[in-house]
């Protein structure tokens, strides 16, 4: 059964100026089926922003539907809106978007104490997450006291607690040097393999070739889409360059 | 160097952060107009013309001074925030390829227009609104106005130096900071990563502690005098208290709130708890300094408007009767049978010839000396004995030796007393001796203690009960059988400076329930008429109370208007911190409103969480501040004493309605800063 099914969806911006019109999603189409990792690709401007933004609820789209787990985003109340994807949906952030105020501990428990849970409860999901990230020796510290890396386990520890049918991750490794990228990735593929669906939007060949699909997205279009089926990292990695290359040179649809 | 470029870059600066400068501007401008007021005021040739002028004008040279320094401490403040929230574009400046000097001309150029604007407006309207002002006094002093217009120089002159040496130490100071600091810094300054706070107890329990003690002190005073002492002692304590308290005692107060896991993981505690700990931190010293400025402005209106209304009162407290006449006389000899009496008839003859049929008409003699009472010794000399000179002015009494014969006379009850024996009659203190000694070697044995609420003691010496419930230095009565001759050696007493500490005076008293003009002339005609056939003293006192009318509301009209003044100028204060700290907030929360969203908090739920936060570091230093004023009430009733005002129902009364005022005040104040906040909050998310 697909988690997440996207039709026809469009965006346009009308500039607050002027009223020209912009044009960010003309007509998007894809499904996501159950544990799936997928990561969606594209220059700056193609519309990912726009797209992820939908998808998170955070934006309405002009035209066109998306299905979350059967229930339609569109049709849900404004005031529901946040408890819906409180409850459905993880995020992880390029910049992390931890809460200073909070120690990490706090900052996981965070979608758990507004959905309103115990104390003994939260701690019982807590602890094999941690453990499983590897972040059980910083749940004390607070955001500046430890490095990028501990910061974004943190923050998948954070989405994963709700146990979300879709983790949404915008360019994950963005903020992290090739060390910590390699980790995170490494923990995302695991986390997958336990079943998690996740959606990445990504710039990095390298973040995209750990994923089962990529897609490419270009002027507001999905433009192309590759399937890992068979290959390793390595091949799914040229063929993602390959695509790119095609996709600036602006030529034909593979 | 295109010196206009950077002109134009200061002015630029200036016009965009106008949000940050405008009220920054504006306040500067309302200390300067004030600050020039008070200046002006206090040279104002007419208003030193006047009667009573020389003391408002001590008055209000001494609120100058106090704006002079009030004013150096808090630009300084403010200016501090403003470069902080600045920082990030001289950073990128200097990213730019400008200099340090190119920066420091900037600066320079910013500090010129907002001097020059403070200055320029500030004076204009101070020289516009003078005259107003002037009228506003004259007209709280009851006083003639004058209709002539002048500009004080001496004022101006002041003003700007004052403030221009303010400034300048200000641009100095941002210069210091920006010059310190690499580019990199200045940049990333507004977003460096903050240490949670720690609690500390010490600091906490100390704040709680200091604050106990100094309620403790202002709600145990006894007497005016102490509380003079204590006042300034129990202020510095309720200070120091109120920062540590909003500092280290908020945060050990939201550490233990995060300790008790049950309340804390809720979800309307959760983010307001935790983040509270950070704006207190944050926020503790601008919220104590908000809360002290708010705690002035209470404590000086209400007691101001309370002497101004009251000043009715406070005469009649202070001259029991119309029409007083007192004889005075360094030798015991002077005060005779004859003279008492021809006293008496003089002045019920010389009322009724000036057609006034005297009330309440009575006369006193007696003899007094102050001291300090110790056990049963009333001793003159303290021996400079300084240490103990504290806690002895609480003891101090004024002792008065009255004939035995006056009191039998009136009463109509006739006494036996030997010549070392007394009648006393205390006012405040329970004596419980049977013995009094007076300076060293007269000792008295006490026959009887008298009754306070006998109606016969108050005719027997002139006491109505409003003085007695005046006097903040507690009264001993003591009747002696023979006036000259069974004092001992009380005559020759003397006190630290060697003067004799005994006077003796004969006094008579009677009102005339005339209106007060007439009551003027008639003092006037009845002093005229008894030089003409004075009575044999070393000195002599005619004193109505009409003629004090002036002077009391002098007094405690300059006091209220100076009071004013200084309350406007600590508001302008505050209110401008509070702007400041909900603008600096909103900045701070910004970020994290639009992370909470993101992670699945509703809109309401960040409203509402922020909307309680907000409320509750808003609205925390006016309660204190009300707290404060609560506790201060029984020691500022005090110090109304010294000033002859024992009316609490009307002290109660100018509190009350200064709270009141003061607090839709501040409800305003808030109403209209948290739109800056949400403005400001709104922006992004």
């Amino acid at each position: 059964m697909s988690i997440l099914e996207v039709s026809n969806l469009k965006k346009v911006y009308v500039t607050r100026f002027g009223g020209t019109k912009v044009e960010a999603l003309t007509n998007v189409n894809f499904t996501i089926e159950e544990g799936e990792y997928v990561a969606i690709m594209g220059e700056s401007g193609s519309g990912k922003t726009t797209l992820l933004n939908i998808l998170a609820a955070l934006d309405k789209p002009t035209a066109g539907r998306v299905l979350l787990d059967g229930q339609d985003l569109g049709a849900i109340k404004d005031k529901e809106i946040a408890g819906f994807r409180r409850d459905h949906l993880g995020f992880v952030f390029q910049e992390f978007n931890l809460l200073d105020t909070f120690t990490i501990e706090d900052n996981i428990f965070l979608p758990l104490v507004l959905a309103g849970m115990h104390y003994k409860e939260m701690l019982e999901r807590l602890v094999p997450i941690a453990k499983k990230l590897g972040i059980e020796h910083i749940l004390k510290k607070y955001p500046y006291e430890v490095s990028g890396g501990q910061k974004q386990r943190a923050a998948i520890a954070r989405a994963m607690i709700i146990g979300p049918k879709l983790i949404l991750a915008d360019e994950p490794t963005g903020a992290l040097d090739s060390k910590s990228s390699d980790e995170l990735l490494r923990l995302f593929g695991e986390v997958n393999r336990q079943g998690q669906t996740i959606l990445m939007v990504t710039h990095s060949v390298k973040a995209a070739s750990m994923a089962n699909r990529v897609l490419f997205i270009k002027d507001g279009e999905v433009f192309h889409q590759i399937y890992r089926g068979t290959d390793t990292d390595q091949q799914l990695y040229q063929k993602i360059t390959d695509t790119l290359t095609l996709l600036a040179g602006g030529g034909e649809r593979a | 160097m295109r010196v206009g470029f950077y002109f134009g870059l200061a002015k630029d600066g200036i016009r965009k952060n106008k949000r940050l400068y405008l009220p920054y501007i504006l306040t500067c401008v309302g200390v300067v107009m004030i600050h020039y007021i008070l200046g002006f005021l206090s040279k104002n040739p007419f208003l030193a013309s006047v009667q009573g002028g020389n003391f408002i004008q001590y008055t209000l040279g001494m609120g100058t001074w106090v704006i002079s320094i009030f004013s150096c401490i808090f630009l300084f403040y403010t200016n501090s925030f403003l470069i902080r929230r600045r920082k990030k574009e001289f950073g990128l400046y200097n990213i730019l390829g400008m200099g340090r000097k190119h920066i420091g001309l900037i600066l320079l150029f910013e500090s010129l227009i907002v001097a020059g604007l403070a200055l320029g407006g500030g004076l204009a309207a101070g020289i516009l609104f003078s005259k107003l002002a002037e009228l506003g006094l004259l007209n709280i002093l009851k006083m003639q106005i004058s209709m002539d217009f002048h500009i004080s120089l001496f004022s101006v002159k002041r003003t700007i130096l004052l403030y221009l040496g303010i400034f300048l130490i200000l641009f100095l100071n941002t210069l210091r900071q920006i010059r310190f600091q690499s580019a990199l810094t200045l940049l990333g300054s507004e977003r460096a990563g903050e240490k949670p706070p720690k609690a500390n107890w010490l600091l906490g329990i100390a704040g709680f502690l200091l604050l106990g003690i100094a309620y403790y002190a202002a709600v145990s005073i006894k007497d005016p005098v102490a509380a003079f002492t204590i006042f300034f002692f129990a202020v510095i304590l309720v200070i120091l208290a109120t920062y540590l308290l909003l500092i280290a005692g908020s945060v050990v107060l939201c550490r233990v709130l995060q300790k008790n896991k049950k309340f804390y993981y809720r979800t309307q505690n959760y983010v307001s708890v935790s983040s509270m700990l950070y704006r207190m931190k944050r926020n503790g010293a601008g919220l104590a300094t908000i809360c002290i400025l708010s705690t002035m402005v209470l404590v000086i209106l209400s007691s101001t408007t309370c002497l101004y209304f009251g000043s009715e009162d406070a005469l009649s407290n202070r001259y029991p009767s119309e029409v007083m006449v007192t004889l005075c006389e360094d030798e015991a000899g002077a005060v005779s049978d004859e003279v008492y009496g021809k006293l008496d008839e003089l002045c019920y003859q010389l009322a009724r010839d000036n057609g006034v049929e005297p009330k309440q008409y009575s006369t006193a003699r007696f003899g007094y000396l102050t001291g300090v009472i110790l056990e049963d010794q009333v001793k003159t000399q303290l021996e400079g004995n300084t240490e103990r000179v504290l806690g002895e002015l609480q003891n101090m009494v004024l002792v008065m030796l009255c004939p035995v014969a006056d009191y039998e006379k009136v009463t109509g009850r006739h006494v036996e007393l030997s010549q070392d024996e007394v009648l006393l009659y205390s006012d405040d203190i329970h004596y419980c001796y049977d013995t009094i000694r007076v300076g060293e070697n007269t000792t008295f044995r006490v026959k009887e203690k008298l009754d306070r609420e006998d109606p016969a003691f108050g005719e027997a010496t002139g006491l109505t009960n409003s003085s007695k419930s005046l006097s903040f230095v507690s009264q001993i009565w003591l009747f002696t059988s023979d006036f000259d001759r069974a004092l001992g050696d009380i005559p020759q007493l003397v006190d630290d400076y060697g003067k004799k500490s005994l006077t003796y005076e004969m006094v008579c008293y009677f009102d005339t329930e005339l209106p007060r003009k007439e009551q003027l002339s008639f003092g006037s005609r009845f002093a005229e008429q008894y030089k003409e056939q004075p009575l044999p003293a070393s000195r002599y006192y005619i004193e109505t109370r009409a003629s004090q009318y002036a002077d009391f509301y002098q007094t405690f009209g300059g006091l209220l208007y100076l009071g004013i003044m200084l309350s406007v100028v600590f508001i302008l204060a505050a209110v401008l911190m509070i702007y400041y700290k909900q603008i600096s907030e909103g900045y701070e929360d910004q970020a994290r409103f639009d992370i909470m969203q993101k992670v699945g908090m509703t809109q309401t739920e960040i409203k509402r969480s922020i909307n309680a936060q907000m409320r509750t570091v808003f609205f925390l230093p006016l309660i204190l501040a009300g707290i404060h004023v609560v506790f201060a009430f029984p020691m500022v009733r005090k110090l109304l004493l010294l000033f002859g005002l024992n009316n609490v129902g009307l002290f109660m009364t100018t509190s009350a309605i200064s709270f009141v005022v003061f607090g839709i005040f501040y409800m305003v104040v808030y109403k209209l800063t948290a739109g800056a906040y949400y403005r400001i909050v709104s922006n992004i998310s």
